[in-house]
């Protein structure tokens, strides 16, 4: 048994044999720590006037753990990253070599012994250099009167997070050098665990996408659990991302959602699944994550025979396993990547994935043996991996899970959802740092699930059939085949926490028809409009927007206001669906709320650290509210006066060519001679493009796409130009 | 004393030893010989822990060598290519050497490091391949361990200090209890300095045994019998291992003391009869030529 003396005077040597790594360490963690937010920070204050914004001090504070950790620092993040890789493959490295491994296992040590000084002359390496350049850079933050003391807890967690951050890495690679017998191999082997999880998350995507009519990107949310916590380069990002937030976000304890967006872009946010889980959770999560995997390594290093030096493998057993696992995903991963650089049919995935295969079968053999002779030695795995991506490939390309047929029994639904694309576009959605200090459901989806889902189990089987017509998502997105259909992403809660999602194409007229049936239920029209979400002594001030597109704060005093909201609550409950679709605003209402911080540095500067929400929209039914504006003396302007104008750019839609049937017999090839664009001064031309010039906001399920013309209008006292659509031709 | 019992060894399926049985007695100099790919380094290896044996055990006074560090304090394995740590000088080494062997004398290595002309500052990196072999020697010698595994350790060394580190085994062996086991494949390196011998061919043990009971159980003569057939008679008498004729002289090697053979061949009435010197390698080309191995390919 080596005494603690002893072995401190070991760790003592193996350090001082890898001076060059600590010099190292010591200028990058300097460089990316002190440095670098010292450097920022210059940046920052020239750009602003910190005067001027009151939240800046406390914005700041709440985003200077990031700085510790690589959270709001990426070169911080990416070197403690490198450095675990380093500093694993420095300190077992002499396991790659035949001369070394004879030096070292020959002198009277224990593996055991040379495995926990190896690892915590690693750890020092680091984590001393860490601590102190860390502690500098709190020391300038305080030297700066930029800190206060109630920060300390903060940034000993966000140090915390990257000193497991660093572990993280650190294991995965000290576990790829006890599996690996060359530096190359090792390394290689390092990274591949670090992502494998990532890149089958993504493949399964890549691969639901390409071959499913019906996938929907908020499909396997479990995934997105399994790529943090089972990816070490997940787990290394989560720790860092969630120790520096602590104040800001869900706290320690607390094990609500991160960060959360309605669907984006048709989706349901990655962020709100993956980023969930409190700190103390992903701190326990982690500590089991590395004790797992240092237990590993070393009952492999003490197994782990000597003569595996500078062999690729260290256990050959294994090379067959790996070559599987290695060549199926990648083969996979492959196809679709090619096919979505270069725009090919999806067909290509097929013959292009199984080439990969063959390809990536050969490259790890001779990866194996260095000897092109032995390119098919191991021909029975190699067959193995080949025919694993043709029945993958099989099962996706034929369905045979039946995945874009599916649909649940009504007994087993019990709850459903939809969400149209077209919805972010007509919406503005609350942010989620608002609806978190509100304790509100972050998640959209869940908050619009309903159990009175006929009618969109209706549209859901409409949608099947659409996809087996080939009326598919992917078409409506790509083609813009006709603005009669649009994408829904439709849930099915069939558990408390299971549940799935597909995406089809529906019709507009069936989906508009489903909506409005679902909203005569008052919950369900709360759920789905976010002007719900607010509450009025939040709102610090209220915009009128009309035609103009120059919104006017309201002069109201707070009865006035509540006044006014209630008139539009009212209004927004009686409101008559379709009329959202078919018909346009008259205004729209501009809310303005407090900012709150996720962390982070304010995105704009001009902001003012508030929230402005726009969208609350104005229609001419809309009784109860115009009237009250008009009681304040507030009205709406509907028509844009010509002497407002300064000038005006029309441009002529490309649709418009293929597309004379709705415009007549009138030709304008003489005036768009060379562009499809013309500059208007004419007062007389301003008034007739006047005349048509349409609201510019969207309808409920999409705006007119098949508007032939749109106009920019500069207007007197406005800054910037306006975009407009036609209404109809012009003459 | 070591023990190694029923010891195989493989990489890749490939045998690098085979069944090996043998033990080495305390306080002599045993050499290993061995043909290239022999198994030399192997066996040399195994014994010094570096590699754990498929089957069969090595033992050290009857305890298991491989993991048990306190009976890899009485080993020092001199590696055929040397290897210090990065950015090494003799002093770190002799630093390092003196942790992890307790018998480490700070003393003895810097006076030979003075006597050998070392600079104990100079980066071992900067050092010939000879010196750090020299090198290698000293800190072997200075670890004060039981047993000192050479393997290969002697070439590269200019015969000066070949000798002198032969020399300081000498000394060694006098003032301690002190067990070099040399591999190599130069038999006459070996020959006045060791002695015992273990001979490797093909993974496998062929024999191990002392030198000089071997040379006594050998004997190489010339003699000329004029009678054909008491010639003839007397080498069916003889256990011969290897006999030539030119014109009329005799030489051979046969198995016995020389008294006896000498004896035998007087008998015969030989017109000459003499005992010549028999060498190490004259030795084992007659134990292969028995063994059936064809010296070519064995001794180089």
């Amino acid at each position: 048994m080596t005494s603690k003396t002893s072995f401190n005077k070991h760790l003592k040597e193996n350090i001082r044999h890898r001076g060059w790594l600590a010099a190292v360490s010591w200028i990058l963690l300097f460089l990316t720590g002190p440095v670098y937010t010292m450097l920022t920070w210059e940046s920052r204050f020239s750009d602003m006037n910190p005067n001027s914004f009151p939240g800046y001090g406390q914005s700041l504070l709440q985003s200077f753990p990031g700085v510790l950790n690589g959270k709001s620092a990426l070169p911080l993040a990416a070197v403690i990253f490198l450095l675990a890789l380093f500093c694993a493959v420095t300190g077992f490295s002499y396991l790659d070599s035949t001369e070394k491994v004879d030096f070292y296992h020959s002198l009277p040590l224990t593996r055991s012994t040379w495995f926990g000084i190896s690892y915590m002359s690693g750890l020092l390496l680091f984590l001393v250099p860490y601590l102190v350049t860390a502690s500098c850079t709190l020391l300038l933050g305080f030297a700066k009167h930029l800190l206060s003391i109630t920060i300390l807890p903060d940034c000993c967690l966000a140090i915390l997070g990257g000193i497991l951050g660093f572990l993280v890495i650190y294991h995965v690679t000290i576990l790829a050098m006890m599996l690996t017998g060359k530096l190359i191999t090792g390394v290689l082997a390092a990274l591949t665990i670090s992502v494998y999880a990532d890149m089958v998350e993504h493949l399964i995507r890549q691969l639901a996408a390409s071959f499913f009519d019906t996938y929907s990107a908020s499909s396997f949310q479990v995934l997105y659990a399994i790529s943090d916590y089972l990816s070490p380069f997940g787990l290394f990002r989560l720790l860092l991302e969630r120790s520096a937030s602590v104040s800001s976000a869900s706290g320690i304890f607390p094990a609500s959602g991160w960060v959360s967006t309605p669907f984006a872009s048709g989706t349901f946010s990655q962020s709100s699944v993956s980023m969930g889980g409190s700190l103390l959770l992903i701190f326990l999560g982690a500590l089991l994550f590395l004790i797992v995997l240092a237990s590993i390594s070393l009952w492999l290093y003490r197994h782990r025979p000597s003569e595996a030096a500078e062999n690729a493998l260290a256990y050959p057993g294994t090379a067959p396993f790996i070559k599987i696992l290695v060549t199926i995903p990648t083969a996979l991963y492959i196809g679709p990547l090619m096919i979505s650089q270069y725009n090919s049919d999806t067909r290509w995935i097929i013959p292009i994935s199984i080439l990969s295969a063959i390809l990536l079968c050969g490259i790890i053999e001779f990866i194996y043996y260095l000897d092109l002779r032995k390119l098919f030695f191991g021909y029975r795995s190699s067959m193995l991996s080949i025919f694993g991506v043709m029945g993958i490939l099989c099962i996706l390309e034929f369905d045979l899970f039946g995945y874009d047929q599916w649909l649940p029994q009504t007994g087993s639904v019990k709850e459903m959802a939809i969400f149209t694309d077209n919805f972010s576009e007509y919406f503005s959605y609350i942010p989620a740092s608002y609806l978190r200090i509100h304790a509100l459901d972050t998640s959209w989806n869940r908050s619009t699930l309903t159990k009175e889902y006929a009618p969109l189990y209706r549209l859901a089987k409409e949608g099947i059939e659409n996809a087996e017509n080939g009326i598919t998502p992917e078409q409506i997105r790509k083609e813009d085949v006709s603005d009669n259909y649009l994408v829904a992403t439709m849930q099915f809660q069939t558990g408390k926490h299971s549940s799935a999602f597909r995406t089809y194409a529906l019709e507009k007229t069936h989906v508009l028809e489903a909506l409005d049936e679902l909203c005569q239920d008052e919950e369900y029209r709360k759920s789905l409009f976010p002007f719900f979400q607010l509450s009025s002594e939040d709102i610090l001030n209220i915009s009128l927007m009309d035609i103009y597109s120059d919104p006017l704060t309201l002069d109201l005093s707070l009865e006035e206001r509540a006044a006014l909201l209630e008139a539009y609550e009212k209004d927004l409950l009686n409101a008559d669906l379709p009329d959202m679709q078919n018909t346009l605003p008259v205004g729209e209402l501009v809310i303005e709320i407090p900012e709150y911080e996720e962390g982070g540095l304010p995105a704009s500067s001009h902001s003012g650290y508030r929230n402005s929400i726009p969208g609350f929209y104005l229609y001419r039914d809309y009784r109860n509210t115009l009237s009250l504006l008009e009681k304040y003396g507030y009205s709406l302007r509907t028509k844009i006066q010509t002497e407002d104008v300064v000038s005006m750019l029309l441009t002529e839609s490309s649709a418009q060519k293929a597309d004379d049937a709705i415009y007549g017999d009138v030709s304008y090839s003489s005036v768009y001679e060379n562009s499809n664009e013309r500059l208007i001064t004419d007062p007389e031309e301003i008034t007739e493009i006047l005349t048509r010039i349409q609201y510019p906001s969207g309808r409920l399920l999409g705006r007119d796409t098949n508007a032939a013309y749109s106009v920019e209008i500069m207007l007197k006292g406005i800054p910037g130009s306006h975009y407009y659509t036609l209404s109809d031709s012009i003459s | 004393m070591i023990e190694l019992k029923q010891v195989t060894k493989s990489f890749q399926n490939i045998p690098a030893l085979e069944q090996i049985t043998a033990s080495i007695q305390e306080g002599l100099i045993f050499g290993l010989l061995g043909s290239n790919g022999a198994g030399k380094s192997t066996l040399l290896r195994l014994v010094s822990g570096v590699l754990k044996p498929d089957c069969g055990t090595i033992t050290l006074d009857g305890s298991p060598i491989f993991e048990n560090p306190p009976v890899k304090e009485q080993f020092c394995f001199l590696s055929d290519t040397v290897t210090y740590f990065p950015n090494a000088t003799p002093a770190s080494m002799g630093r390092y050497y003196a942790l992890l062997y307790p018998s480490f004398c700070q003393n003895t290595f810097h006076r030979l490091l003075k006597k050998f002309g070392i600079a104990e500052n100079q980066k071992l990196q900067t050092f010939s391949k000879g010196r750090k072999k020299q090198f290698s020697l000293l800190l072997g010698l200075c670890t004060g361990t039981k047993y000192l595994l050479c393997d290969e350790t002697f070439d590269g060394l200019d015969p000066v200090a070949r000798q002198a580190v032969k020399s300081l085994f000498a000394a060694e062996l006098l003032k301690r209890d002190f067990t070099p086991i040399i591999a190599s494949h130069n038999l006459r390196e070996l020959e006045d300095i060791c002695d015992c011998v273990g001979l490797l061919h093909r993974g496998k043990l062929l024999f191990a045994s002392d030198l000089d009971t071997m040379k006594c159980s050998l004997c190489k003569m010339q003699c000329v019998i004029p009678d054909p057939a008491a010639e003839e008679q007397l080498l069916s008498e003889l256990s011969v291992l290897q006999y030539e004729k030119t014109g009329s002289l005799l030489t051979m090697t046969a198995r016995g003391s020389r008294t006896d053979i000498l004896e035998a061949v007087h008998q015969k009435n030989p017109l000459f009869a003499e005992v010549l010197p028999l060498s190490l390698e004259e030795i084992f080309i007659s134990e292969m030529e028995v063994t059936g191995y064809d010296i070519k390919d064995l001794i180089q």
